[in-house]
């Protein structure tokens, strides 16, 4: 380490650093999952209170509230759904449940993802999210053994590899 | 007394006053030669520190050894010291021709006519020589203890008129000296420990601006971002409980997983090695 370079603080609770960097479980993985659900559902039920209050004020007297069908549904929830994903697994490596139970999602170098590899990721996982569960037999889902990703234990807020703060 | 003749005399002032060097003359044909330049050479050191204090007490400017010409009393002092080294010359070779001529028959003579006194200057000698063996301790005693009292007095008065540390200054390389010393020995003698307990830890800290360093410290290490970071990673004590729970949870249905398919449970962390840069 150089006399310029500030001393590296790891922020990581001692608890957590005996796994820091290893592959996360199959619990911890549909418990992400689930809050990420849960939000996508908020975000959902948001957009039609959004859009019912757009026709509202399109339609006045003759307001009635959209009807919603499963198939409609799935779709619109599907692409949200992608969305999300693909921005917070490019962005941040990780999404609101996987930052909540303390997981990134990387590369196989333990890079953050880019842009076309959380897109790719994001779409097999909406279309097929039995396939996550490939994790309970090897810690990695089939998604990942495709992309060659990873889920990882990272109790620290900023990404692998990257220091605190960049003084320069 | 061989080596009066190799004596190199310093000039003490007055400049081309030279009289009657010894060096540049003949070797000694005899003592009474020797004696007689030694006589002269004494007469002369005695004539130049003489002129010199009259020089000092009449305010008359020194002469620089150079430039400057002989003052007349000089002339006339190193004139006669030269006139009467010729004179001595000149007695010791009439006397060296007398003693070749007449020589012979006077020790002779000399030596029948005068064995009787002879044999009593002998004795008389001798009886002197004994004295002298009996009291030469206490002679020598006393003679040293005044000459190092008269050395020691000289010293003194020497160094009251020299500035010793503008001479050390002016003449000694202090940092070749330095440099030959090898302090990481003179280091390694030095009780670190002792100097240690005899520091007053206390005024030194007094004399920090520990608020400065502080701020400097903090400044370094950011520590705003550190406590960000930090906040961040554990906001909340249940979200860490739950995140020890999930990972327990993991564990375990990892653990039977493996024992199910018949897996080494220690094997987890090679679940890792592809990672390329995984080490945390």
């Amino acid at each position: 380490m150089s006399e310029t370079e500030p001393p590296a603080i790891l922020t990581v609770p001692a608890e957590a650093r005996s796994f820091q960097g290893e592959r996360a479980g199959i619990v911890s993985r549909v418990l992400a999952n689930a809050i990420d659900l849960a939000i996508l559902v908020v975000v959902l039920g948001a957009g039609y209170l959004g859009w019912s209050a757009w026709l509202f004020l399109r339609r006045g007297a003759s307001f009635r509230f959209p009807t919603v069908t499963y198939q409609g549904t799935y779709i619109v929830g599907a692409i949200v759904l992608t969305l999300l994903f693909t921005v917070a697994w490019s962005s941040t490596g990780r999404s609101y449940g996987d930052r909540l139970l303390g997981l990134r999602v990387t590369n196989r170098r333990g890079d953050r993802l880019g842009f076309a590899a959380a897109f790719i990721r994001a779409v097999l996982c909406v279309a097929f999210p039995p396939l996550l569960f490939w994790a309970i037999v090897d810690r990695r889902s089939v998604q990942d053994l495709v992309l060659r990703t990873a889920v990882i234990y990272d109790w620290a807020e900023q990404p692998r590899g990257t220091p605190p703060s960049d003084p320069s | 007394m061989e080596d009066v003749s190799e004596v190199v005399r310093i000039p003490i002032g007055g400049g081309e006053e030279q009289p009657a060097a010894p060096q540049a003359l003949s070797p000694p044909s005899d003592w009474f030669t020797l004696a007689a330049r030694a006589a002269v050479g004494l007469v002369s050191l005695g004539a130049e520190a003489s002129i010199q204090i009259i020089r000092m007490a009449s305010g008359t400017p020194e002469h620089d050894q150079d430039t400057a010409t002989p003052d007349t009393a000089a002339l006339l002092v190193g004139a006669a010291l030269g006139l009467a080294i010729e004179a001595v010359r000149t007695a010791a070779t009439v006397a060296e021709l007398g003693r070749r001529t007449a020589g012979p028959p006077a020790s002779f003579l000399i030596g029948t006519v005068s064995d009787a006194p002879r044999r009593a200057a002998a004795d008389l000698v001798d009886r002197w020589n004994q004295s002298w063996r009996e009291e030469r301790p206490e002679v020598e005693a006393a003679a040293n203890a005044v000459a190092v009292e008269a050395t020691r007095r000289a010293i003194d008065l020497v160094l009251d008129q020299l500035d010793l540390t503008q001479l050390v200054l002016d003449h000694v390389d202090i940092e070749r000296i330095v440099a030959s010393v090898d302090l990481n020995e003179v280091v390694e003698q030095l009780d670190v420990d002792a100097v240690a307990d005899r520091l007053d830890i206390e005024r030194v800290i007094a004399r920090l601006d520990l608020a400065k360093l502080s701020l400097e410290v903090i400044e370094r290490i950011d520590l705003p971002e550190i406590i960000r970071t930090s906040t961040g990673t554990v906001a909340s004590e249940s979200v860490r409980v739950v995140r020890m729970q999930t990972f327990g949870a993991d564990r375990a249905i990892s653990g039977l997983v493996s024992r199910m398919l018949g897996r080494s449970t220690t094997g987890e962390a090679a679940d890792t090695d592809d990672l390329d840069a995984t080490g945390e």
